[in-house]
């Protein structure tokens, strides 16, 4: 019982009032960060990792990996009920969440999220404690051509996302990818589409563009269709989900939970790939699919249990291994590094109270997360009540510190005012904006892969690559069909035409 | 080709694809099609967007899997949706324009927008904050002096406490860079 | 007589006035601001923290680390040039940093930039995975010449410090093999744990909490110390020519600054230098502390930027 000892090393490091505090102290400043747009997992992360330096080792990275896990659940909050998603990946918990604020369902949404949220960062935790090492070695298989196939498919989900026109979620993702390709080409390193501007030199960043999009497009689009007359205020339901609505989607919960982890553990993929997935497969199963988008329950769970379990999942190929999954493991990586721990296969030997102690107060941190959840939602739900006239200015006030804050640029500002232009636009004439996100999000991993795989093994490889082969059908099988069943309506409906023409 | 992927030659290009945009767009509102000219000049603008950049990659290195080589496929795929959007508009198989709101109000937005932008680098992030959030919820018709000034200052402290103080933020300070 | 004493208060504070006016001088009176080219957790930016950390010791200055990241060190290096030579803000820097000032077309020049001091070199390397058939450097050599042309060697970005380590490395031992670059160094460390490369560029710190690399050869004219004692030099493999090819890092200002600042700053450099602490840190990554000041540093700068510039048109990088 290995496993066993090295638990009670990991809980006597989580003895006294210190750590106790610290776990409380990181999920409230998760929650909060998360649920600030621009203030993304790994940004939040980032920004803290100075703060951290004075404290002891384990407290610190016990901070820092709170931090990490509660700002996932945290992004939905500003997602479902502001439509301006916190964290990337809460993109997809919008698509679902802000239908149901829309319909005075607010407490539902949230409590949905924060259940998802929970299950799935305690799933991806107990996989991480249990099989990190196996996971990871699998992991580290993958080939190139495989992390392509597996890119394209999340590509594929755009098919899901699409309300009405399949041609317009294309043109989305494809501007998407179109511009995540301005910026250092990373595999010739030749500078592309900067047109001399240094400033361009890495390209748009996610967050910037994900705030304009989401969040000011929406305040243009209000100002549009803007009365001066002071809304009446609807009625905000602040009940929690009922135990039978909970229990409707508990399949949904576990589902996501596993496939929020597994997309965790490949380096690279990460939290808003696995939402978008989790999103895609969960309407796939779901009984009733034409409800997504519109306000399902199943929609919100599948985006929150997957982007929350996805934290166990990147924190694997990190502990096991040393090497850095997403984003916020590599900050943490610098974490570990300035506070002289190598994370890696030596540090469960050599540290089993550091290691164990993060496992704990990981496991610690989702419980207090829902504790804090609880009271936090019919706090945060006052916000849908805040008059249009307070609340508008104040979300634009919130996109540019953010922007600004990813990286201390104004180009980022600036930036986040042009998508902003962009994204009322997109709306205006029916194109969906987060095929966008996911273009800008995927771009890089399809490119790179691709390329890698035929620098080594020439195009040949994605036929002789057997799993790739396998994954890039069920890609193609995955746009294919939702353009055969359209086209199957289509007719369908003509065909019904046609006949009450006859009668 | 080479020629229009950088210097003169890119500008001639890009000033070609301008004056193409334009020109749709002048079609289009004389036309039967008048109603949809919105519906076409966006994807219009991504076509000539994708054209400027497909320009541009031939002034990338030619390599086996090279730079230029992904840029031109989403390119491709990019033209050939918007083409397909477009045909669809000009058989009238499409969505019409929506009803046009108040654009002049969007566009006061926007500019206000722009205008707090150049406010920060010149007066820094703290006046133009305060001037931004002001002028915004007046121009969002309230009228209560005192919510206007406490949710502006509210917002100040709260910027400058959590922003500046704690997670280190260097916002920038513009004239007052020496004062503060 | 209270008069008098009232007098002779006054002329003690002017005098009082005129010695701090005269300690104005006196370098610093205000924060440090220390820039750094990452976000917080990379690996200068745990340089740089390191060394504010250590220099407490030395100074009553206060530091701050300020990260503004962007174009790989360009953002930095450019909003330092557009300061107030004050001497209150520098940077830390490394080689890489000249790598993308040739790449972004030498919109910065050098020979604006104070180079006040090069710290620690860190050798180049050539890493394996023991858990392959090609762990040693005559393995390497072996395998390459069997796949003529076809061996995979793994690394970050193309036209970096470390790509170009490998096209040096290539040409010395009469080797062919193709160059699969990673978004950087811990993804192309993860393709060579997975045995989808079968070598990696980079330093011997890296191996440092994995115990599936293994250092294969590493450039230096002697031996490293402790962890990499067995590891051979690539003179002892009878490959000529990489006996110092280093990454190294430093920290630059604009320049211009006072006099004062510059003796502060020479001061700081070379206690931390010698400092037990610095030491040992840098050196457990098997890099190498030690100080290079102004000319000597600028020398090198410019050595360097003429390698990038002949090897990056050679890649197609530039023009």
């Amino acid at each position: 019982m290995e496993l066993l000892d090295s638990f009670s090393i990991g809980l006597s490091v989580l003895l006294g009032w210190k750590p106790i505090l610290v776990i409380v102290v990181g999920v409230i400043v998760g929650i909060l960060a998360g649920a600030m747009p621009g203030l993304s997992p790994s940004t939040a992360v980032a920004l803290l990792v100075p703060f951290s330096y004075t404290m002891e080792p384990a407290l610190a990275l016990i901070l820092l990996t709170s931090i990490y896990i509660a700002s996932n659940y945290g992004g939905s909050i500003t997602a479902v009920l502001i439509n301006t998603p916190g964290t990337p990946s809460a993109a997809v918990t919008a698509m679902d969440g802000y239908p149901l604020t829309q319909k005075g369902q607010a407490g539902k949404a949230l409590g949905t999220a924060l259940l998802a949220s929970t299950v799935g960062g305690a799933i991806g935790v107990m996989i991480l404690i249990l099989f990190a090492v196996p996971l990871a070695r699998v992991a580290l298989k993958f080939s190139p051509a495989d992390y392509f196939a597996l890119a394209l498919f999340g590509l594929a989900t755009v098919a899901s996302m699409s309300r009405g026109n399949v041609l317009k979620s294309m043109v989305a993702i494809l501007f998407g990818l179109m511009i995540k390709n301005i910026g250092i080409d990373p595999i010739s390193g030749v500078s592309r589409f900067t047109f001399g501007s240094d400033q361009l030199y890495d390209g748009f960043t996610l967050i910037p563009a994900l705030i304009g999009l989401f969040a000011v497009s929406v305040v243009f689009a209000k100002m549009e269709s803007w009365t001066g007359i002071p809304r009446v205020l609807e009625k905000v339901d602040n009940k929690l989900p009922s135990f039978k609505e909970m229990m409707k989607i508990k399949m949904t919960i576990l589902r996501s939970s596993v496939i929020g982890t597994v997309i965790g553990i490949f380096p690279g993929a990460g939290a808003t790939i696995a939402a978008f997935i989790s999103y895609d497969v969960s309407k796939r199963w779901s009984k009733t699919p034409e409800e997504f988008g519109k306000g399902s329950l199943e929609g919100v769970a599948a985006a929150e249990g997957a982007n929350s379990s996805s934290v166990g999942g990147a924190l694997v190929p990190l502990l096991a291994l040393g090497i850095p999954g997403s984003a916020t493991d590599a900050v943490l990586l610098g974490a570990f590094m300035l506070h002289d721990l190598v994370p890696g296969p030596l540090l469960f030997k050599n540290n089993p109270d550091i290691v164990y102690g993060i496992f704990s107060a990981l496991i610690l941190a989702n419980m207090i997360m829902l504790i804090l959840g609880v009271y936090g939602n019919r706090l945060f739900i006052k916000v849908v009540s805040v008059p249009e006239a307070i609340m508008y200015p104040l979300i634009l006030a919130i996109a540019v510190i953010g922007s600004f804050a990813v990286s201390g640029s104004m180009f980022d500002v600036a930036a986040c005012i042009g998508f902003g232009v962009i994204g009322w636009l997109f709306k205006r004439y029916g194109f969906p904006v987060a095929p966008i996100v996911l273009g800008i999000v995927l771009g890089k991993m399809v490119e790179e892969n691709f390329r890698r795989a035929v620098m080594m093994d020439g195009y040949s490889v994605f036929y002789t690559d057997k799993l790739a082969f396998v994954v890039l059908l069920i890609s193609f099988l995955s746009f294919v069909w939702p353009l055969y069943k359209g086209w199957k309506h289509h007719q369908s409906v003509n065909r019904s035409k046609v006949k009450s023409q006859h009668n | 080709m080479q020629y229009f992927s950088h210097g003169t030659g890119l500008s001639i290009w890009a000033l070609f694809l301008a004056a193409c945009f334009i020109i749709t767009g002048l079609v289009f509102r004389r036309s039967s099609r008048h109603n949809w000219t919105g519906q076409a000049l966006l994807p219009m603008a991504l076509l000539l967007l994708g054209a400027l950049f497909y320009g541009v990659t031939f002034d990338f290195p030619v390599e086996e899997a090279g730079p230029a080589l992904i840029p031109r496929l989403w390119i491709a795929c990019l033209s050939a949706m918007c083409v397909t959007i477009l045909f669809f508009i000009v058989r009238g198989d499409a969505d019409k324009d929506p009803k046009a709101g108040r654009i002049g109000f969007v566009l006061l937005g926007v500019g206000i927008m722009v205008a707090y932008y150049f406010a920060i680098l010149f007066l820094g992030y703290f006046v133009s904050s305060v001037i931004f959030l002001s002028v915004m919820m007046y121009v969002l018709s309230c009228r209560k002096p005192i919510l206007i000034i406490s949710v502006s200052v509210g917002w100040l402290l709260f910027s400058y406490v959590v922003f500046y103080k704690l997670l280190y933020i260097q916002l920038p300070l513009g004239i007052f860079e020496n004062y503060l | 007589m209270k008069k008098n004493i009232m007098v002779l208060f006054v002329a003690l504070a002017i005098f009082a006035g005129c010695i701090t006016t005269v300690q104005a001088k006196e370098f610093p009176t205000k924060p440090i601001k220390l820039i750094v080219y990452t976000k917080p957790g990379g690996a200068i930016d745990v340089f740089a923290r390191k060394f504010t950390a250590i220099a407490a010791k030395y100074t009553d200055a206060t530091f701050v680390v300020v990260n503004k990241s962007g174009a790989g060190g360009i953002v930095a290096i450019k909003y330092i040039l557009s300061q107030k030579p004050d001497g209150y803000k520098f940077a830390a820097v490394t080689k890489s940093n000249i790598g993308k000032i040739v790449s972004t077309g030498g919109k910065i020049n050098v020979d604006d930039i104070n180079w006040m001091g090069m710290m620690m070199t860190d050798p180049e390397a050539v890493i394996t995975n023991v858990n392959q058939d090609v762990v040693t450097w005559e393995q390497l050599v072996a395998d390459a010449k069997a796949k003529d042309g076809k061996q995979i060697w793994v690394g970050p970005a193309a036209g970096g410090n470390d790509h170009i380590m490998a096209l040096k490395t290539w040409k010395a031992a009469g080797i062919k093999a193709k160059w699969i670059p990673y978004s950087g160094g811990g993804k192309a460390m993860a393709a060579l744990l997975g045995g989808h490369g079968v070598a990696y560029v980079g330093n011997p710190r890296d191996v440092i909490g994995r115990p599936d690399l293994k250092v294969a050869a590493v450039s230096s004219e002697k031996r490293l110390s402790g962890a990499f004692a067995d590891v051979p030099t690539f003179a002892e493999l009878g490959v000529k020519g990489l006996d110092h090819e280093i990454m190294w890092r430093g920290f630059m200002t604009r320049k211009g600054i006072p006099a004062e600042a510059e003796a502060f700053y020479s001061d700081l450099l070379t206690k931390m230098t010698n400092d037990p602490e610095w030491k040992e840190y840098i050196e457990k990554g098997g890099a190498t502390p030690l100080l290079i000041q102004s000319d000597a540093f600028t020398a090198i700068v410019k050595k360097d930027q003429r390698e990038f510039t002949t090897a990056l048109k050679e890649l197609g990088v530039i023009k």
